[in-house]
């Protein structure tokens, strides 16, 4: 994350607002900073959305190509998430100076997304054994406000709700090669369900306590932080990838708080996207905003 | 000496090596069925037969190497040096910097080397930047480097087991001795410290997973069972109870997160008491090196000693004093 | 190299329902961002570049010695940003050389005098493409320039141009334009003082029609710094609407 310097007495000041459960800005342990989210953006990508959590900007867009399936599993589709960080963030991001922190959120998302239970890769078959979609998940980002994993999960997840898939009809051509077919028409096209897609959410500890959504400066207050990915699954939680971050370790009691905070967190906050993205598509015609994107 | 593991080495069967080289689905549900499978509450909660070796290395001061079952790793620290790359500086905190690297022999399937190579990386870094004292060398960077010789599951716990103690071997100070461990479920099973083909069969036959016993694939959300399928690996530092690192991939409910958590807990206890002895045998070790290599010295100051004495008998003090070199670091009685 | 479609239509259209002369839609917000010291959000047509300005600060390594500023510039361009999907967002070919560009040409509007030993840092991300990145990248640079407080000579805007196979001029070329093999003209240039500060050409047309290119480009400069003008006024009477300072000539 971009570096943030604090003094000994800033510290101590946030430590003990966590204490009395009154963070820096007001909210309790278990708030969220306010959130914007806005889908469609770019035209030219098959699915896009922006998410602002308060200064934390993403922007990804999810582009779509057929490719050869993995032998071993013929009815699975791909997925590849690539992310950029860009130096609008901070100059220190410049060139390859994000690399790090881009490979880091990469290795997260793929872990999130590794389970068939998590995403439904069977949705992303063509013809299965030789033909499958591979979506190129990619997430640009604008602005760093800390609580990068949380912000990304659910930006993609917001893109992936509005990736318009194509239809395609095959023929079958002599010799068994298949020739793929693809609607021309943009209203044409499958969606792709996310019910179960999971969500990342990081659980910082600072002193004693545990908390969600933590901002820049009490980032580099915490020792240790968790992040756990959160799937819903017919109304139950289920966690499809976590692990530790922040070079610090922590008590079994402490990891099972965060844990249970996390999931419950995470079914709140999933319910919430719900809607929202609910919302965003119920947005067309006459109620479609005049001012889009970046210009607001 | 080196204890060699002795284990039946399967692919020196002729026969067997053509049937991994083309898996399909098929085998993965072949393989699962002819494998004995454990109670679904082991009991019995040990790690695998291990062995480890500190100071196998003769160019750099810290190294270990550990044979877990059939796993083989080899761990290097080197002492810290000059951070190379000034925007990794952190205020209060030296740089730690993990390189995993597979053998070209390693391995069977060599196309998933390099992303595993990055991932395991990653991954050790973060599991080991918790136990070591990164306020200990500021501005510095610490190389940890992992050379994995024959790769049969576990590889991320085997490295973290080796690199903790190579990092006690080199004289890094750390906060405690850190232990790690890997527990998988498929299908219903709990497996201890899965082999190589259990891990295979986790990843690579996912369409297994989807389905759920019997039941029509297509009609989940009557089915209560979710196929749960995950892996956790637990490094710990116990004398405080502490979890350094807890990586889990795969689909799991809470209640079998803590409950897979809990046996690499108890795993990673017993494995502290082969590391502390190891240590302590080493430690001892040295102590009998330093003590032979004294009298040795001893030996070979008594006996220089003579020779001067018989010389001088001889008369011959101008040509010794010629031939004395003086050490020019003792001062002059 | 001949044209797949014919760039104006009998009705003089050109394909997406432009005349000859016509701008594409411009839209354009300062002051996107908190975080950098300027910065600027454009669209031109369906072109979508952010711009980010930090600075003036110390220049970083050797570079204190020089007494004019050091400008620093990055383009990159999204991966989802063109129809098919770009695997590296910085550090190909085209990107370093629109980073030169950038260089060149805000050299020639900033006031490097007025920043001895000091760097200032542009970068740009466009978010889509879709003809004109360079021009719609260096018109947002400025808008963020301005954001930031940085002393401009003037404003710096940059327009394409492009010539039909009729031999008429047309104005702010769209990607499909581009690609349809047509000479494509881009131009820099400072408006007010009637100078060019780069100026790139693709393809290849007749000398003869080279005044007329060149002066359609400039027309098509003049018209959008009006436009980004009227933007500036306007992000300034909201900023400064509470102590109304934002009243200015």
């Amino acid at each position: 994350m971009a570096y943030v310097a604090l003094s000994d007495a800033e510290k101590t000041f946030i430590l003990h607002g966590v204490e009395e459960d009154f963070r820096c800005d007001g909210r309790s342990r278990r708030d969220y900073r306010p959130m914007e989210l806005e889908t469609g953006l770019v035209s030219n990508a098959s699915g896009s959305a922006r998410l602002r959590l308060a200064n934390t900007d993403i922007l990804v867009g999810v582009k779509t190509e057929i490719e050869v399936p993995d032998p071993l599993t013929p009815e699975f589709g791909k997925l590849e998430f690539f992310v950029d960080c860009s130096a609008n963030a901070t100059p220190e991001f410049e060139g390859r100076g994000g690399s790090d922190l881009a490979q880091e959120l990469v290795l997260s998302l793929q872990n999130a997304y590794e389970s068939p239970l998590a995403f439904d890769y069977r949705t992303l078959c063509l013809i299965p054994g030789q033909q499958c979609w591979k979506l190129y998940i990619d997430i640009l980002i604008l602005e760093c406000g800390g609580n990068l994993h949380d912000a990304v999960s659910l930006a993609a997840k917001a893109a992936l709700f509005n990736t318009k898939l194509p239809r395609v009809t095959a023929t079958l051509l002599d010799a068994g090669i298949t020739d793929l077919i693809i609607s021309d028409n943009p209203y044409d096209c499958t969606r792709i369900g996310i019910d179960t897609v999971p969500l990342l959410v990081t659980v910082c500890k600072i002193g004693d306590f545990c908390l969600v959504d933590p901002s820049a400066e009490e980032e580099v207050c915490s020792t240790v932080s968790m992040v756990v990915s959160v799937s819903m699954r017919n109304g139950e939680a289920f966690l499809s990838g976590t692990h530790l971050t922040g070079g610090g370790a922590m008590h079994r009691d402490t990891m099972r708080n965060c844990l249970q905070l996390g999931l419950s967190i995470g079914e709140h906050l999933d319910t919430l996207l719900a809607k929202m993205l609910r919302q965003e598509q119920e947005r067309v015609g006459p109620k479609r905003p005049k001012t889009v994107g970046f210009l607001k | 000496m080196l204890r060699v593991t002795q284990v039946k080495n399967s692919l020196l069967d002729g026969a067997s090596i053509a049937e991994e080289l083309y898996s399909t689905p098929q085998d993965g549900d072949n393989f699962f069925e002819s494998l004995e499978k454990p109670a679904k509450e082991p009991e019995n909660l040990a790690p695998r037969n291990t062995f480890i070796r500190a100071g196998v290395v003769t160019t750099v001061r810290g190294s270990a190497y550990m044979e877990y079952g059939n796993t083989k790793v080899l761990a290097i620290v080197s002492p810290p040096k000059e951070l190379i790359r000034a925007s990794a500086r952190r205020m209060n905190m030296g740089v730690l910097n993990c390189y995993v690297n597979f053998a070209a022999f390693a391995t069977g399937e060599l196309e998933s080397v390099p992303e595993r190579e990055r991932l395991l990386s990653s991954m050790l870094t973060k599991a080991m930047e918790p136990v070591v004292c990164r306020t200990e060398f500021l501005n510095f960077q610490l190389d940890v480097r992992v050379l994995i010789l024959d790769d049969d599951g576990c590889l991320l716990s085997t490295a973290i087991n080796c690199c903790g103690v190579a990092l006690v071997e080199s004289g890094i100070s750390t906060y405690d001795l850190i232990t790690a461990s890997t527990a998988c479920i498929y299908r219903d099973h709990v497996f201890l410290n899965p082999s190589a083909k259990m891990e295979e069969l986790l990843w690579k036959h996912r369409t297994g997973t989807g389905t759920s016993t019997g039941s029509d694939s297509k009609d989940n959300t009557s089915t209560k069972s979710v196929q749960e399928h995950g892996l956790i690996i637990t490094a710990s530092l116990d004398t405080f109870e502490q979890i350094a690192q807890c990586q889990q991939c795969g689909y799991l409910s809470p209640e079998t997160y803590m409950k897979l958590m809990d046996y690499t807990l108890a795993i990673n206890k017993s494995l502290r008491q082969l590391v502390k002895g190891v240590l302590t045998a080493r430690v001892r070790e040295q102590h009998e090196l330093d003590l032979r290599e004294k009298a040795e010295s001893a030996l070979e100051d008594q006996r220089l000693a003579e020779v001067i004495e018989r010389l001088k008998l001889r008369g011959l003090d101008e040509f010794i004093q010629s031939n004395i070199k003086e050490d020019p670091y003792v001062k002059k009685q | 190299m001949g044209s797949h479609f014919e760039l104006l239509s009998e009705q003089g259209l050109r394909l997406d329902g432009r005349r000859p002369h016509e701008l594409r839609h411009i839209k354009c917000k300062l002051g996107v961002f908190e975080k950098p010291d300027g910065s600027a959000y454009m669209e031109q047509g369906n072109t979508k570049v952010l711009a980010a300005v930090y600075g003036p600060h110390q220049a970083k390594g050797k570079k204190t010695e020089s007494n004019d500023v050091v400008i620093n510039c990055q383009y990159s361009q999204a991966t989802f940003s063109t129809a098919e999907r770009k695997n590296r967002p910085r550090g190909d070919r085209k990107s370093l050389e629109f980073k030169m560009y950038l260089q060149q040409s805000l050299s020639a509007a900033i006031k490097s005098e007025l920043y001895p030993r000091s760097q200032i840092d542009i970068y740009v991300e466009v978010l889509q493409a879709d003809g004109a990145n360079y021009a719609v990248a260096l018109n947002a640079a400025t808008l963020a320039l301005i954001d930031a407080g940085i002393c401009l000579n003037e404003f710096i805007v940059a327009c394409t141009a492009s010539l039909s196979k009729a031999n008429i001029p047309l104005t702010d070329i769209s990607h499909i334009e581009e690609v349809s093999g047509g000479p494509m003209l881009t131009v820099a240039a400072l408006p007010n003082a009637e100078k060019i500060a780069f100026i790139e050409m693709s393809e290849r047309f007749h000398i003869d029609h080279l005044e007329t290119v060149i002066e359609t480009a400039m027309a098509g400069c003049r018209e959008i710094r009006d436009i980004l003008e009227a933007a500036v006024k306007e992000h300034l009477l909201h900023m400064g609407s509470a102590a109304d300072w934002a009243r200015v000539g």
